[in-house]
Order: structure tokens, then C-alpha cells, then sequence
């Protein structure tokens, strides 16, 4: 495409011939208000919001719909220009109930963001608003309220567009026409949570999310979503200045973080809620040690000495080869290579498995969801999992575990017994060791003797190699519950014990190490990863 | 299991093979359901989804779009009384409200025996009828307290209903030329062999010899402009459609008579009386954009009309006056559908939201293909212009636009009926052969070009000539043609009120500035007319109004706004004797 200049408010824009006026203002940071437009789902011109003026045309020109052409002259902030927004703005606020007090939008909605800038600021609405349903369950995780809506149609345009599922419509005619369910049906798709983004009001609610806690006492964290390989673009919101809000929960969300790369503007429900493991009651918070049947207690300091000592004893007396080691792609690059420091070459352990099985596959389409559950696959497999070092099976593991070769089990997040069944929880008992080091306690925690708090993903500092082979930071947004510490350093702590080395104090200085060891993480900079050109 | 029984689904099938594209039928097929149901049902639209094989939520976004469908059980006979200008002039209200005491059901419910329901509707296009009233689909007449007890009655009695006598004998100055009206007095005139007998089908023989741009430069010189309200040149029109030769795709040609602004009936008398002009219109310009697809895209209310073209139609195939054959399809009752890019939706299946050009519809239309729409009048005038030369056309208007103009004139005159004149008349001549003002009133105001256009005061319209420019330069439109003439008990707040609220009650919704803003100006009024209007109404009204003008899509959302601004700034002393009341 040629290149065309254009003036917008009196400064030189140049952009793709063809491109939207609203576009080329927004690349020379100029941002005209909008509601219908999103770039993702077109530009139906319908909110009237964005009107310019344009120099040689007698009428105003809604600006998402106007092509940029070489000379144009457009004017954002022009008196007509700014009259005609206002009046837009104030047409959709004949019918909204203007109950910014109690609605969870307050703080991030663009009603109100616009008013800040082209408000009348004395209502001249003298007439009833029109009543319409509210706090209507549309789907599992959705809330509506017609109301508030200002009918943009953007959840019905995703809706038709892009998860092509079609749940919305805008029925009725003139005034009286909504955004309503389509008969017999709900917004249960596995990417309804998109909606509620997209709304620029407080129309469309996260059930999970509303009155925990006022936006505007969140703090973004950008990062990626653990919950697949793809490693979609994210925005941790955390709740760490109200804590007594949200019931405790200090992350409160996830939002998609716009990657083009990667994942567009969207992310999947199951990323979405995913979060919801972070502040939940099943966090480990503190190692502990099964004796006697009784759970006890013990410090980091004593359980490192401990773990290692055993450890170190019966590959001396029973042979490494009766050591199995069950990992997992949610571990980061940068615990990865210590797991791998750890197991592969100290300990040299006879059973390593990593690769997902039926308890971190799901489902799998073709927007954005990938079929392992995992974000790291591929920053594993880049480490030799699975490749130079040869994986085990749970089969196999399974069989050594009756069979008495095996008399260790160190596992890290997973649950074989989701895998195997509950009636190998009796192989375990007689086990000389058994570990679980996780984030969440599942069946198998209870199983073992031994369990070490590791931190989740958003209180850590990390990188995940996603299916395509971008590897991407995900990012600290609070602190460590409890003891929790990461993987790595837990690991890192054990290779110390045993007498190796392992010199890093900090996740930046494991991936710097790591890069001599991946050809292709060679010149990536930590801190720059997530948003690098893909890899 | 299906909703239907095997006939009707075999009949509803038939819908989906009835147009050049499934869907095409779509609206008809829901039209066959509401009538046999008296509701669109939720699993009748899930029987509709399927059959034609487009999602759930379209087909719901269509019945609860067009007022013919019901989303709850209406009565077996729906009776419907226009509340519009003209018919208000003439008792509406007082016919709803007899209705209401009649019937003993809240506006849209069906008598308990399931047999009736009432509606007030915003004008059935019959207000020569006035106060109309229609039963079903069929049009009844003029309504009276004692016709609506028959009819009631005779409906109950299981009679047929006695229908509107048909339009006989528009009249006009005896001197001046009329090219479409002029042998209305003929009994016959809808048959092919009287059409024929006054020179019918002898233009479109002439033209069958035309290369097609000779045909549509013919047209430009006789400065034919579009007649459905916009005034846009007709050639300029045909000159926009890509030729076969650069797009080789199916051409579709739509004859608009979907005529719905109130005060507007022209095109139902036309069609009614004259049908084969329409036909052989469209074949011409057929000829003239290379048209593979004709249609007429007719509304729902004219039944009888449409009855009428497909009698013409088949006659005029059989007699090979024509070679193609022609699609009549309906609306079903949105005033929105006759907006040219509305009426492509609508035709496609869907709910009419007008859309924005461009592209204009004469490069991607119904479907995508290149479509031109022109009104039923502009059509007709084809024979004409080919008979005799765009250069004599020309001739019999003023500058800039040629030919005659075929007014429907109602409200507060003595003769309401259809006038035919050369353009550029002076608007009193039309008032004159109307009989002038009724029970010999003073004239208060006229609306020109139909119920949506600006106000003329009763001065204004004593100067005004009739046609594009002239109107213009008077502050007004010349529409549709449609001349509603108030007299000096009008008041012109009841009289904008009732404007507003038919433009609210069809605006699309699509728009922020139209669907908000038509709905508060219409509740501003109404509470001036129950007495609770304040000082500040008036300027707020003008603002408002003139907020949604020009800054949406379609027209419909400018004669919000103009009809507000010319009514107040013209008639100050109505609204300030309300609000000071």
C-alpha cells in the first residue's frame, strides 16, 4: 500500500492509503471517542460518536468510516466537530440510567470517559427513561443489563464474527429495540468473557468479577496466560490496595493485553478464570513433612537439607534408576533448566516425564485455544524433554511402582492420581519417597510425604515458550503466597544441598544462563520478551 | 416435530424457490406464518432458520423488526386504524377509541374468542380513505363508527369484507398534459389490450431497437428526476451501474413501491389504474442498465395492488409484450424499507437497516450484484419519454426538471384524491381542482411533499411552484409528492407530534442520534400536549432535533429534524399558547 499524508488537528499524519481516519488519528496519538468501532469487528458507524470535520465537505464525516487520502484535512476538535459529539454523547445518555454509583463499569467506561471530554454537564432530560431488564444472567459468567446499553452492537458483532456463535441480536425496532438472547439460547461459548471487554458500558458484567472490588484500586500487571500453549498477551489485575475487598482474592481478573501475534485482542475463558487458582483455598503455603500420619510443619531450610539428604541416600543404596520424576509444562523456562541441572544431571533419575497427559489436555479450535494446557511445551522440548533426554511414561512409571523398582516419586504440579486412578494411591504408601512441590494441593499432595509450597504463576518472574516458539515474559503481580518460592529456586536450593553449583539469585540470571544453553533465545532481552518479535 | 402441517411447510418451502436466492423469500414465508398462526412463535422461527438455512437470530431480528409480525398471538382478523395526519384530520383517534369500547382488549390483544385485535398504525398509504382502516391484509375504506360495527359483525357472521371502491379519475387542470392519468377514466385501463389501444408497449418497442446507452442518454435529456422524494437525476442514476461488459454478473432492477410516507397514495392509485406503465417502465429501463432481475418490492398493504401487477404481469407475458418475467415481493410494514439501501435488506431477508454508502447500490446491491432502484412514478414516466423524446419531456417542466408530477393530495381539502400537473405548478392550482380547503375553512399550512417534509405556512404556500428547485429555495421538499393541507383548527404541536411520533415509531434503531433522539423529541411534545410543557421545550426541541439531522445515515433522521425546526420557527405562537396554557 502507498503511503498518503494527511493533516489531523493540524499535525502530519502519515499512514497506508486506505487506512480509517480514526485509525491515523490513534497512530499520531489523537483519539477521536468512539463506541461501535473496535478494529477487531468493523466499523458498522452507527454511534455517530466519532464525527470530524473535514476540510472541503459540507457534511460531518463519522471518522471510522472515512479513508484517509493524501491532503486531507481533518479537524477532531473543531467547534462543529465537537458539537456533534457532544450531541451524540448526549443521545445516548437519554435512556441510560446514569447509575455510574453501583455499576461495576464506573472507572472504565467510556460513557464516562467521553463526558470527562465533550460532556453538556446540565442534563436538559426531562423525560422518563425507558425500562428495559436488568441483572439478566445471560450466561454462566455474563450479566446483563439492557439498560445501560447503548447499543453499539460490539458483543453481537464477536458474537457473529468471531466465535460465529451467534447467542446476541439486536431485536425491536427505533427506541424500543435491545440487545437480547436469541430465543432458547445463552452466551455459554468458551469465549464469552470477550463481551464483557468489548462493552464500553456497564451493560455486560463478569459475574465472577462484579462488586469485588472498584477498578480504579487494581493494578495491571502485563504478562502472559498459563493456561494453554498458545501464552496469550495478558493484564494480571490485582487488588492489593483494598485487600479486604474481593474477599481476599488480590488477583481479581485477567484481561486480554492486544498481541497481533499472538492472540488479536481475545483470550479463552479457560485462561480467563484460570486466575482463580491463585488466591484459592488450595494454595500450599508453607513445606511440610508426613510423619507418623501426621502432617508436620518444617522449615525451607530443614526440608532442603532433608529432601536432598534422602535423596542423595537411596540413589546410594537403590540406584538412581528407581527415581521418577514427574514435571510438568507449566514450569518456566528458567525452572526448567534447573529441574534439568537437578534431575537429569546430578541425580541422574530413571524416570523423567513432562509431556502433557490426559490431565493437561483439553480442547483444542481454531481461534486461539491449543489442546495441551500447558504454556512452556516448547521451552521444554527446546531444554531436551523428550528429545536428547528420553521421556518415561505414566504407564511405565505406574508398572515400576508395583513392581518395587521404583522408590521415589518426585512430582511437581501434577496429579497422577487423576491419571492413574485412585487405587494407585495404595503403590504409593510403602514408597520411601514421595514429593509433591506445587502451587495448588490436589490428591496427590495428601499422598505424600513430603510438600513443598512452589509460588504461582503470578508471583513470579518467568518466561514460557509458546506453541509457536515466541518466548514471552510473564511477570511478577504479587507477592509469594505464604513460603511459597519458585520452582526453580527450590530446585536451585536442593542442587546447592547435594554440593553443585547453581549461582543465581534471581529468574534474570537463570534465563541468561539458559540462553547459552537454547540457540534460540541467543540475544532475547528478559525484560523485553513478551512483546519480541516471534521466535 | 414440525410446527406445521405438510401443506403448509411444502408452501413455505416454495418461498425458498420462488426468488433468484433463497433468502429473497424469507420475509413472505413469515408473512404466510403470521397469518396462520396470527403469531410468529419461537418455533416457528426456528422451522424458518432451518428451512432457509440462515442463523436463528436473523430471523428473530426480522419478526421483531417489521410491525406485520407479532411476537404474541394477535386476533384471526387484525383491524387496524391509521392514526397518521391525514387520517387524525379525519377522526383516527375517535375510530381507535370506538374500537376500543367495540372490542373491550388493550391495543394488540386478541378478543378473548380469539377472533380480533386492533392496532393504530402509521399510515396504510389510503389516505384518500381517511380515517383508513383495514382488515387483515385488504384495505376497507374510509372508516365510520357504523362500518366498523358491520364489518365487525359481518366478520363474525363469517361474511367477506366489503372492500374500498378502487381509485377512479384522478383529476387535474382539463388543459394541461398528464402522460399517466390521463385515460384514468377507463374502466379497463389495467388491461393489456386498452393499455395497448392508447399507444401501451409501442416505447418499449422503440427502446427493444435502442442501444442501452442511447436509451438512458434519452432519459437524460429529458431530465426525469427521481419522483420517490430524492429528485436524483435518473440517467446520472443508470450511468453509476457498471456495464456487462465490465462486470458480467447478474444486473437486478427494483421498481420501489414501497410508498409509505404518510400523505403519500400516488403510487397505489398508479399501480392500481395503470399498471402496465409500470411494466413496460421497467422493462425499458431494463433494457437501458442491462437488468437480468425485475422486481417490484411492493408494501404489504397494497394487496389489491399487487393483485392487480401480477394479473398485468402474467398478461403481459403470455402476450409477449414483455420478455422477462417480473418478481413481486412485499414488505412488511417498516416505512424504513422504501430508503433505497433499506429495501435491499429487506429483499435479502433481513431486518431493514439502511446502509452506507458507499457503495451505492447501483455497484453492489441486493446481494452484492448492481441494483438500481427507482420509483414507481419515475418508471412510469419512461413510456412517455421514449414515445415522445427526453427533449419534449423536458419541455413540459421548468429548468432542471422535466416532465408532470403526480401529487396525492388529503387532509383538510373537499376532493382528496390524485392530481396529476407539469412540474413546476404553482401549488394553489393543485389546492384549487382538490376543491380547495374543506367545509370552507381558512388554509393554516401544507405539508408538500408528504407528512415528513417542512412546513409551508398558508403564505408560503400561496407562492410556492411545485418541483425540486422551486420547493427548495421555499425551505421545503418536494418529497413524494404528497400534499397534506391542514386548516386553521390545526395545531401544530399535536400536528409536529404526530410527525415525530410516526418517525420515532420507524426509525430503525440503528443509529444513536435517530433512535434516541426521534423517541425524546416525540416525549417532549407529548408531555407539552398534556399540558406540562415548560419555557425552555421550544429551544431544546429545535437543538435536539436539529442534533439528529444530518448526522446519520438515511433521511429519516434529517426529517426529524427538519420537520421540528420548520414547524416551531414558522408556528411559534401554537407551542407558546400550549406551554404558557
Amino acid at each position: 500500500m502507498p503511503e498518503i499524508t494527511l493533516s489531523i488537528d493540524g499535525v502530519s499524519v502519515t499512514v497506508s492509503e486506505g487506512a480509517l481516519v480514526i485509525d491515523a488519528a490513534r497512530s499520531a496519538g489523537i483519539d477521536i471517542p468512539h463506541y461501535c468501532y473496535h478494529p477487531a469487528l468493523g466499523n458498522p458507524g452507527v454511534c455517530r460518536l466519532c464525527m470530524v470535520e473535514v476540510e472541503g465537505l459540507p457534511k460531518l464525516q463519522v471518522s471510522c468510516r472515512l479513508k484517509a487520502k493524501e491532503g486531507m484535512v481533518v479537524r477532531t476538535n473543531s467547534s462543529a466537530a465537537r458539537r456533534a459529539q457532544s450531541s451524540s454523547l448526549e443521545f445516548h445518555l437519554v435512556n441510560h440510567p446514569l447509575d455510574c454509583p453501583v455499576c461495576d463499569q464506573a472507572g472504565e467506561c467510556l460513557l464516562q470517559d467521553t463526558y470527562q471530554r465533550c460532556g453538556l454537564y446540565s442534563s436538559t432530560v426531562r423525560e422518563d427513561k425507558r425500562h428495559k431488564p436488568k441483572r439478566v444472567k445471560i450466561g454462566e459468567r455474563i450479566v446483563f443489563d439492557s439498560e445501560r446499553c447503548i447499543l453499539c452492537t460490539r458483543c453481537v458483532r464477536f458474537l457473529d464474527e468471531v466465535t460465529k456463535t451467534r447467542e446476541l441480536g439486536v431485536f425491536g425496532r427505533g427506541d424500543r429495540e435491545e440487545v437480547e438472547l436469541c430465543p432458547g439460547r445463552r452466551v455459554d461459548n468458551p469465549y464469552s468473557g470477550n463481551i464483557v471487554d468489548i462493552c464500553p458500558v456497564g451493560a455486560l458484567t463478569d459475574a465472577d468479577f462484579r462488586f469485588q472490588v472498584r477498578v480504579w484500586y487494581l493494578a495491571g500487571t502485563a504478562s502472559v496466560c498459563p493456561g494453554c500453549a498458545r501464552g496469550c498477551s495478558i493484564f494480571v489485575h490485582s487488588n492489593v490496595q483494598r485487600p479486604w475487598h474481593a474477599g481476599g482474592r488480590r488477583v481479581v481478573r485477567l484481561k486480554p493485553r492486544f498481541n497481533p501475534e499472538v492472540n488479536g485482542y481475545w483470550i479463552c475463558d479457560e485462561g480467563r478464570y484460570g486466575c482463580k487458582s491463585i488466591d484459592s483455598p488450595s494454595r500450599l503455603k508453607a513445606p511440610s513433612l508426613l510423619k507418623d500420619g501426621k502432617v508436620g510443619a518444617i522449615s525451607w531450610e530443614d526440608a532442603t537439607k532433608l529432601v536432598s539428604a534422602e535423596l542423595a541416600e537411596l540413589c546410594r543404596a537403590k540406584g538412581p534408576q528407581g527415581l521418577a520424576v514427574i514435571l510438568s509444562g507449566t514450569l518456566s523456562n528458567e525452572d526448567l533448566f534447573a529441574a534439568k541441572r537437578l534431575f537429569i544431571e546430578r541425580l541422574k533419575a530413571g524416570h523423567v516425564l513432562l509431556r502433557p497427559g490426559p490431565d493437561q489436555l483439553g480442547e483444542e479450535d481454531g481461534l486461539l485455544r491449543r489442546k495441551e494446557k500447558v504454556p512452556n511445551l516448547r521451552g521444554a522440548q527446546a531444554l531436551g524433554f523428550g528429545t536428547a533426554i528420553r521421556e518415561s511414561s505414566w504407564e511405565k512409571i505406574l508398572a515400576g511402582l508395583t513392581s518395587g523398582e521404583i522408590w521415589g516419586l518426585y512430582v511437581v504440579d501434577r496429579d497422577p492420581l487423576a491419571v492413574w486412578g485412585a487405587e494407585a494411591g495404595e503403590a504409593l504408601l510403602g514408597l520411601p519417597f514421595t514429593l509433591h512441590q506445587a502451587a495448588n494441593a490436589n490428591r496427590f499432595t495428601r499422598a505424600a510425604r513430603w510438600v513443598l509450597p512452589s509460588t504461582s504463576y503470578a508471583e513470579e518472574d518467568a518466561t514460557f515458550t509458546n506453541f509457536q516458539g515466541r518466548t514471552q515474559r510473564a511477570r511478577k503481580a504479587v507477592a509469594p503466597l505464604g513460603e511459597a518460592r519458585p520452582d526453580w529456586r527450590i530446585f536451585g536450593g536442593l542442587l546447592a544441598a547435594l554440593g553443585a553449583e547453581f549461582p543465581y539469585g534471581s529468574a534474570r540470571s537463570v534465563f541468561e544462563a539458559l540462553a547459552g544453553e537454547r540457540s534460540d533465545l541467543v540475544g532475547l532481552d528478559f525484560e523485553l520478551a513478551p512483546d519480541g518479535e516471534p521466535r | 416435530m414440525s410446527p406445521f402441517t405438510p401443506e403448509q411447510a411444502k408452501a413455505l418451502k416454495a418461498w425458498t424457490l420462488r426468488y433468484p436466492k433463497p433468502q429473497m423469500g424469507l420475509v413472505e414465508a413469515l408473512r404466510d406464518v403470521q397469518r396462520s398462526h396470527g403469531w410468529v412463535r419461537p418455533e416457528d422461527e426456528a422451522f424458518i432458520a432451518e428451512l432457509f438455512d440462515v442463523p436463528l437470530d436473523r430471523v428473530h431480528a426480522v419478526a421483531a423488526f417489521y410491525p406485520y409480525f407479532t411476537l404474541t398471538p394477535a386476533g384471526k382478523h387484525r383491524v387496524c386504524v391509521c392514526r397518521n395526519l391525514s387520517c387524525h384530520r379525519r377522526g383516527g383517534d375517535r375510530m381507535l377509541e370506538h374500537l376500543r369500547k367495540r372490542l373491550g382488549v388493550p391495543e394488540g390483544e386478541a378478543t378473548p374468542d380469539g377472533l380480533f385485535s386492533y392496532e393504530a398504525v402509521e399510515c396504510l398509504g389510503a389516505c384518500d380513505h381517511a380515517p383508513a382502516f383495514s382488515v387483515g391484509d385488504e384495505l376497507v375504506g374510509a372508516a365510520s363508527e357504523e362500518l366498523i360495527d358491520k364489518v365487525i359483525e359481518d366478520l363474525k357472521a363469517g361474511k367477506p369484507v366489503q372492500q374500498a371502491p378502487i381509485v377512479i379519475g384522478a383529476t387535474g387542470p382539463e388543459s394541461g398534459r398528464k402522460l399517466l392519468t390521463k385515460h384514468f377514466g377507463e374502466p379497463e385501463l389495467h388491461r393489456l389490450e386498452v393499455y395497448r389501444r392508447f399507444g401501451g408497449y409501442s416505447a418499449l418497442e422503440k427502446a427493444s431497437r435502442m442501444r442501452p446507452a442511447d436509451i438512458t442518454s434519452e432519459v437524460k435529456r429529458s431530465n426525469l428526476r427521481g419522483l420517490g422524494g430524492a429528485g436524483f437525476p435518473t440517467g446520472m442514476k443508470w450511468e453509476t451501474v457498471p456495464p456487462k461488459s465490465q462486470r458480467d454478473e447478474p444486473h437486478y432492477l427494483v421498481a420501489n413501491a414501497d410508498e409509505s410516507e404518510p400523505g403519500c397514495y400516488k403510487d397505489r392509485a398508479l399501480m392500481e389504474r395503470n399498471p402496465h406503465a409500470l411494466i413496460e417502465g421497467l422493462a425499458i429501463a431494463a433494457r437501458a442498465v442491462e437488468a437480468d432481475a425485475l422486481f417490484i418490492f411492493i408494501r404489504g398493504e397494497y394487496a389489491r395492488q399487487k393483485r392487480i401487477l401480477e394479473e398485468a404481469i402474467e398478461e403481459a407475458r403470455k402476450a409477449g409484450a414483455i420478455a422477462q418475467d417480473i418478481f413481486v415481493m412485499r414488505g412488511a410494514g417498516a416505512y424504513i424499507s422504501g430508503c433505497d439501501t433499506a429495501l435491499l435488506e429487506t429483499m435479502e431477508g433481513r431486518k431493514a437497516w439502511p446502509r452506507q454508502p458507499p457503495p451505492f447500490p447501483t455497484v453492489s446491491g441486493v446481494f452484492g450484484r448492481p441494483t438500481v432502484v427507482n420509483n414507481v412514478e419515475t418508471l412510469m414516466m419512461l413510456p412517455a419519454i421514449l414515445r415522445d423524446g427526453g427533449e419534449a419531456f423536458a419541455k413540459i417542466g421548468p429548468q432542471g426538471s422535466g416532465g408532470t408530477r403526480v401529487y396525492s393530495v388529503s387532509g383538510d381539502v373537499e376532493r382528496p384524491g390524485i392530481y396529476e400537473f407539469p412540474m413546476g405548478a404553482p401549488l394553489s392550482g393543485i389546492l384549487a381542482a382538490a376543491g380547495g380547503v374543506r367545509g370552507g375553512r381558512r388554509l393554516k399550512a401544507i405539508l408538500p411533499g408528504g407528512a415528513s417534509t417542512p412546513v409551508l405556512t398558508a403564505e408560503e404556500a400561496a407562492k410556492a411552484r411545485m418541483d425540486f428547485d422551486g420547493l427548495r429555495s421555499a425551505g421545503s421538499s418536494l418529497g413524494a409528492g404528497g400534499l397534506v393541507v391542514l386548516d386553521e383548527t390545526a395545531d401544530m404541536v399535536e400536528t409536529l407530534h404526530i410527525i415525530e411520533r410516526f418517525l420515532r415509531h420507524e426509525s430503525c434503531g440503528q443509529c444513536a442520534p435517530c433512535r434516541e433522539g426521534s423517541g425524546w423529541v416525540a416525549r417532549i411534545l407529548s408531555r407539552i400536549l398534556e399540558g406540562n410543557g415548560i419555557p425552555e421545550d421550544l429551544g431544546n426541541l429545535s437543538r435536539i432535533s436539529g442534533n439528529v439531522a444530518g448526522r446519520v445515515i438515511c433521511a429519516l433522521g434529517d426529517s426529524v429534524g427538519m420537520a421540528a425546526k420548520a414547524m416551531i420557527e414558522k408556528f411559534p405562537e401554537d407551542f407558546r399558547r400550549r406551554i404558557h396554557a
